[in-house]
């Protein structure tokens, strides 16, 4: 069956002497007419419609066309260019790049369009006629008064829609005869017309896929007795910008896919042995824990019947208990009473209107075709003056799709806000109110990113990219347009507006961004490390964002204890403050441990560091805090097994301080016996109370 | 605040999480069996979904002392690992009080006990918990609480979590050793009591939600102007329904074990024929060559041409906009957002993130209260992941979503594109007079407020999911209690007992189509000719011709009238009937 067809188009394009003057603008009609052509197709190609496009061109070198072949001597210089067909590169490559010195007639142009479409096609039919005249009517037609009507009135009949594009025709100061006539066939045929820029403008992005709507037909049943023919049709839906790329060979010639060689792909399915399971010997086995239990040894009485394709309600439920975040699924759809069933449409219509009246949704338990799984929606009456009287279907979650997430607790008094910052904020609401976005004169909507209106940056980049590489084979791609990125700013406007309530909010708050400290990359699970450093590194980029630190109080005013942030300065500011020595100590000691413990660096530097710091202040004052201290330490290191740790502090001599360093000391460089002290139990000291289990005792045995 | 931990906890993007579960033994039965069910419905819920999440069971004050690492007065019932069958049926079958109660309670052992788990467990953990399953009016004993205390900061610092839940039928005094104990697994922070749950299902849920692991879907510094920015974290709160489904894998049918499927992609010489073949005897045929990834082409056709790139541009394409970001682009009033209409796809969550920009939370606070007071959402532009398409996305306030106990956080609402609108076909009689009578408005008001309910985010399971797990359940746990079936997508019938459906169909029926398989056109044309030829049966020639046995003589719709219209008994459904077994109902059921 050959594709519905339901729009043809044919641009009548003038390419003649008249076309080549220069206008304010610095291009001639005929640049701008070609450029506005080579958009159009563009577009109809993009949007891989069923629509088809012709063109004619009139003032060409060559006269070819039905009717001049009819009359001799008539229709000169007036060029079937294109059939009407399927859109495609090979019409915008085609098209002539230069005026010719011939003049047409742009009314006889018309004439072998309507011709054409009346007489030149075969097996088309339901078409939507449309021509596109593009001319500056500099050159005038010879038509009479009498053919003028004629043919207005056969365009009237025969459902032509007639666009005139390039020339401002409703201009008062115009007494060109032609414009007036132009004038008459737009109005005539409620066509539309616009000067270049403005098409330019509309033509903009690239039109949205076209889809052919397809409803979903089913009862919509209320309790055993009551079924409400509906049909359900696709609102909205996230899909992908473009169909599945399609892979091929690169031929090392010519650079573009091969015509010899092809991609062939196949799964295959390998046992223990390596050998190859062919697919009728496979079965399905369902993972429970660690086990797989194979599909045919379970109950299959046990196996969920869905039953037949259907939408059941469940019940009605007050509509703010369906929030957003109970929805879930992939888009929405619009549901109808059936089409030409009056009694259906009617029945629902009633539904809806007692819904919003009551304030309620519907619960309903959908399956989709006979034996899905089922799925439950939020039926939500939709009632809108401009839009729609109908229901709308979305999918909502089941009780395993939860996550049962828990997050920290808020309620804290060190997270509680001042009446003070939250008006700041309300101040900035105010000021970026995006309903009203543009100065009055600007734009005929002053809602900024208006919803479902506004066009997606990344779907137009990628069409961009196609249309680019289609017409330059081989070129770089370009970089995203500037009206795509458009969508990525504020609005001047309220960019100017929210100027003085942000300054205000830079005050009110303390934000400091937190360095990202890169771990070292260990070799194994490499993968999963790369994604957390394409993420830092996707961070990284925010670095160089001016840091807000205002009012920040300076931090070593507020130092109670050592943290393992700086712990050599907290240290020596603490003991400046004049803490106890002993609690210093104590302190010291839990953030060296928690530095090792945490694991947060590969090498431990900063707590190795810390280390040295502190046995440095145990040489030149009383070493017992330290020695005490190690002595446990390496019991706990030994304990949780990290020999790698008890190596590197022997490596940087981080051991006791000897007696020979600090004579207050008790250990002895030269006693061999020096590990053995870690067993002395009862010169533990006070304030780590450490017992050391049987096991540990076990494992220095073995050692 | 100390911001090393907060880094730890952001940047664990490797390992398993692990939990520890302790129920005390000194506890009540009653207590005891209410953490041995809820622990047996976290195993089974990791066995469903074979998560990889390794769990491990002790009970602690017992006076056996029964553990990998001989502590005194705990006992291992399921040593730290991947949850297994054997592990599971190992807590089910455990009899708590059968260890019996230690004299005094020393708490520090076992916590002790779970720190040494921790340090030897042989993989790679991403979060440590501890669940503690007890009541909190008994300290442990006067000499062990400082210990405990120590042992509780021990973990802490090992960036282990540690959470009581509190079974308990009543509220009660809670010791106020528990509070420095909270205080210190907190790192000194602001704590919160918690709160008496008795209700296995609910701890159940508690204990998932503490030892679930979360990754954020980024952790996105959200730009509020030149130069202000709060730290956020972005995550999805539902997975979507297809992550739900369960796992399976493909086995050889011989000896049910798992095969490994290896997907290769080689390139072949295009001879005659098949271009793409699909059957593994068909590829011998061509001279099969590994593919080089540089020889790959990816195309497009549009216009009637291929339109190719490299896979690298193919990749640039996607998202040329830079690097994931948030970015506020102003606000609009709440009103604009109807979820019946601007649906798109499930929404994201946002939480503030100390550990990207320290003092986010508050800032997030004030912009959550400022936002609920005005009535206002924020607008952005969204860009999750490197390769994700930027969207615009609509930051609506909200309190506990899916009733969880989450405090603060804003839904993500993805806001549609022009190219996500479909157009919808113009009907016929979108006829914006129609005027419905308050009579049916009645009716249909009385049949909605009868059937109203309460939802709740989690009162539909999945069928199909829980009918499958029974039916693995059946087999593997072969338990003789097995938890009943219930499916929750299906409305109790005896709620629609009540409804008025016969002045309904009277109202506003009869609908053209009662069948979805049959179309309009069929229906009507039917629906015609039944009331015409109806008209033109003789009720005398019936009687005749049924007792001279000529019935047949009607034609099938006929017979299909006078069946609904004359029978004296109730005849059976008569779709699908041919013309003699309807011939044969007319004896039968028209006397």
């Amino acid at each position: 069956m050959p594709p519905k067809v339901e729009q043809g188009t044919i641009i009548i394009l003038d390419i003649g002497r008249n076309t080549s003057n220069v206008d304010k603008s610095g291009k001639s009609f005929f640049e701008n007419a070609i450029e506005c052509t080579k958009r159009i197709i563009e577009r109809k190609i993009m949007s891989q419609g069923n629509d088809l496009i012709g063109i004619i061109l009139f003032g060409s070198k060559k006269t070819k066309n039905n009717m001049a072949e009819q009359c001799p001597g008539a229709f000169k210089h007036i060029e079937l260019f294109v059939e009407l067909e399927i859109p495609s590169w090979k019409m915008i490559r085609d098209l002539p790049d230069m005026p010719t010195k011939s003049r047409g007639d742009w009314f006889d142009a018309l004439i072998v369009a309507v011709d054409y479409f009346k007489n030149g096609l075969s097996g088309i039919k339901n078409l939507n006629k449309r021509i596109i005249l593009m001319t500056n009517f500099e050159s005038p037609s010879s038509v009479d008064e009498n053919g003028f009507d004629q043919a207005l009135n056969g365009l009237k009949e025969e459902d032509f829609q007639i666009d005139v594009i390039g020339c401002d025709i409703h201009s008062e100061n115009s007494k060109n005869n032609d414009i007036y006539m132009a004038r008459n066939f737009v109005e005539g045929t409620n066509g539309v017309t616009a000067p270049f820029d403005d098409t330019m403008r509309y033509l903009l992005f690239h039109k949205k896929k076209h889809v052919n709507a397809m409803p979903w037909n089913v009862d919509l049943c209320i309790g055993p007795n009551i079924k409400i023919p509906i049909s359900s049709y696709i609102r909205l839906k996230d899909e992908p910008v473009v169909k599945k790329w399609i892979k091929a060979v690169r031929d090392p010639v010519t650079g573009t896919a091969s015509s010899t060689e092809a991609v062939a792909k196949k799964t295959i399915h390998l046992n223990a042995e390596n050998k190859n399971v062919i697919n009728n010997e496979l079965i399905k086995g369902y993972h429970y824990g660690q086990e797989i239990i194979p599909f045919f040894e379970c109950d299959k009485s046990l196996i969920y019947e869905s039953g037949p394709k259907s939408l059941i309600v469940y019940g009605f439920t007050h509509s703010s208990k369906v929030k957003w975040q109970n929805l879930n699924g992939d888009g929405l759809s619009y549901v109808f009473g059936r089409k030409g069933d009056k009694k259906a449409q009617y029945a629902v219509r009633c539904l809806v209107e007692c819904l919003v009246e009551l304030d309620l949704v519907a619960i309903v338990r959908r399956v989709y075709n006979n034996g899905n799984a089922p799925r439950m929606f939020a039926l939500m009456p939709v009632l809108d003056s401009n839009d729609f009287v109908c229901l709308s279907m979305a999918s909502i979650c089941f009780k395993e799709e939860i996550k049962y997430m828990s997050f920290p607790s808020t309620e804290l008094k060190k997270f509680a806000c001042t009446n003070d910052q939250v008006d700041a904020f309300k101040d900035l609401i105010k000021a970026m109110d995006l309903t009203n976005a543009y100065d009055d004169s600007e734009f005929d909507d002053n809602e900024a990113f208006p919803i479902a209106e506004t066009i997606s940056p990344s779907a137009q980049y990628i069409l961009d990219c196609i249309a680019f590489r289609a017409m330059n084979p081989g070129k770089p791609l370009p970089q995203p347009r500037s009206d795509i990125m458009m969508l990525f700013k504020v609005p001047p406007l309220i960019e100017k507006r929210a100027t003085v309530p942000l300054e205000r909010l830079k005050t009110l708050f303390v934000l400091n961004k937190v360095e990202v400290k890169h771990r070292i990359k260990k070799s194994h699970g490499a993968s999963v490390i790369d994604t957390s450093v394409q993420a830092e590194g996707a961070n990284e980029s925010y670095n160089d964002m001016p840091k807000v630190e205002l009012c920040i109080p300076a931090k070593s005013e507020n130092i109670q204890n050592i943290r393992t942030i700086s712990p050599v300065s907290d240290y020596k500011y603490l003991l400046s403050k004049g803490k106890p020595l002993n609690e210093i100590a104590r302190e010291m000691s839990s953030a060296i441990e928690s530095l090792i413990y945490s694991n947060l660096e590969q090498h431990c530097s900063k707590a190795l560091e810390a280390m040295m710091f502190f046995r440095m202040e145990g040489v030149k004052g009383d070493p017992s805090y330290y020695n005490n201290w190690l002595k446990n330490f390496k019991t706990e290191l030994y304990d949780r097994k990290r020999s790698d740790i008890i190596e590197l502090i022997k490596a940087k001599q981080l051991n006791y301080i000897w007696n020979h360093e600090n004579n207050l000391s008790k250990y002895d460089l030269n006693d061999p016996e020096e590990d053995s002290q870690i067993y002395e139990m009862d010169t533990a000291p006070s304030f780590t109370e450490m017992d050391v289990s049987s096991e540990v005792n076990n494992l220095f045995n073995d050692m | 605040m100390d911001s090393d931990d907060e880094i730890e906890e952001s940047s664990t993007w490797k390992g398993i999480p692990g939990t520890i579960i302790l129920i005390n033994a000194l506890e009540d039965s009653s207590v005891i069996s209410v953490a041995q069910e809820a622990s047996c419905c976290l195993i089974r819920q990791y066995l469903r979904s074979s998560s990889s999440h390794i769990i491990g069971v002790t009970v602690y004050g017992t006076e056996q002392s029964k553990s990998v690492f001989n502590t005194s007065n705990v006992v291992d019932i399921f040593p730290l690992n991947v949850p297994t069958l054997d592990g599971y049926k190992k807590v089910r079958k455990a009899n708590i009080e059968s260890y019996g109660k230690a004299k005094e309670l020393i708490l520090s052992e076992a916590l002790w006990h779970c720190s040494k788990i921790f340090k030897n467990c042989n993989k790679t953990l991403s979060s440590k918990t501890v669940i503690i399953l007890t009541q909190l009016n008994n300290p442990p004993i006067e000499a062990d609480r400082e210990k405990t205390l120590k042992r509780v900061i021990d973990l802490a610092e090992s960036y282990a979590e540690i959470k009581c839940i509190n079974i308990s039928m009543n509220n009660y005094q809670i010791n106020p050793f528990y509070q420095k104990f909270l205080i210190e697994a907190n790192k000194s922070k602001d704590y919160i009591l918690p709160k008496a749950v008795w209700d296995s299902k609910v701890i159940e849920t508690l204990m998932y939600t503490h030892s679930h692991r979360h990754l954020a879907v980024a952790k996105l510094c959200f730009e509020i102007g030149n130069g202000l920015s709060i730290g956020v974290g972005v995550y999805s709160l539902l997975k979507s329904s297809s992550q739900s489904n369960h796992k399976t894998s493909k086995l050889d049918k011989e000896t049910n074990e798992i095969v490994e499927s290896v997907t290769k992609t080689t390139k072949v010489a295009v001879g005659s024929g098949n271009l793409f073949p699909e059957d593994d005897n068909d590829i011998k045929e061509f001279k099969e060559v590994p593919l080089l990834k540089s020889e790959l082409l990816f195309y497009q056709e549009y216009g009637g041409e291929r339109i190719q790139f490299t896979e690298k541009e193919k990749k640039a394409i996607e998202n040329p906009f830079g690097p994931p970001m948030i970015k506020l682009l102003g606000f609009k009033p709440a009103r604009i957002l109807c979820k019946e209409k601007w649906f798109l796809k499930t929404s994201y969550f946002i939480f503030p993130s100390e550990s990207v920009i320290e003092g986010s939370t508050i800032a997030f606070k004030a912009l959550h209260k400022a936002c609920i007071e005005m009535d206002t959402v924020a607008i952005c532009i969204l860009c999750t992941r490197v390769n994700a398409r930027p969207t615009i996305v609509a930051l609506v306030p909200c309190t506990n979503p899916l009733d969880l106990d989450i405090e603060i956080g804003f839904d993500v609402i993805h806001i549609p594109f022009i190219e996500n609108v479909r157009d919808i076909p113009t009907f016929d009689n979108t006829d914006q007079n129609i005027v419905v009578e308050n009579a049916h408005k009645v009716l249909m008001k009385d049949i909605l407020t009868s059937l109203q309910f309460d939802y709740k985010a989690d009162m539909f399971e999945n069928p199909k999911l829980q009918s499958e797990y029974r039916a693995l359940e059946a087999k593997s746990l072969q338990e003789e209690n097995m938890e009943p079936f219930v499916d929750t997508t299906k409305p109790n019938p005896e709620k629609f007992e009540d409804i008025r459906d016969e002045l309904f169909e009277e109202l506003f029926g009869p609908f053209g189509v009662l069948s979805t398989k049959r179309s309009k056109n069929e229906n009507e044309s039917c629906n015609n000719t039944k009331k015409v030829k109806l008209e033109d049966i003789n009720e005398d020639e019936l009687q005749e011709k049924i007792i001279n046995k000529t019935v047949d003589s009607y034609t099938t719709n006929q017979l299909k009238n006078i069946l609904k219209n004359k029978a004296t008994s109730k005849p059976p459904a008569m779709t699908g009937l041919k013309k003699s077994q309807l011939v044969d109902l007319v004896y039968k059921h028209c006397k």
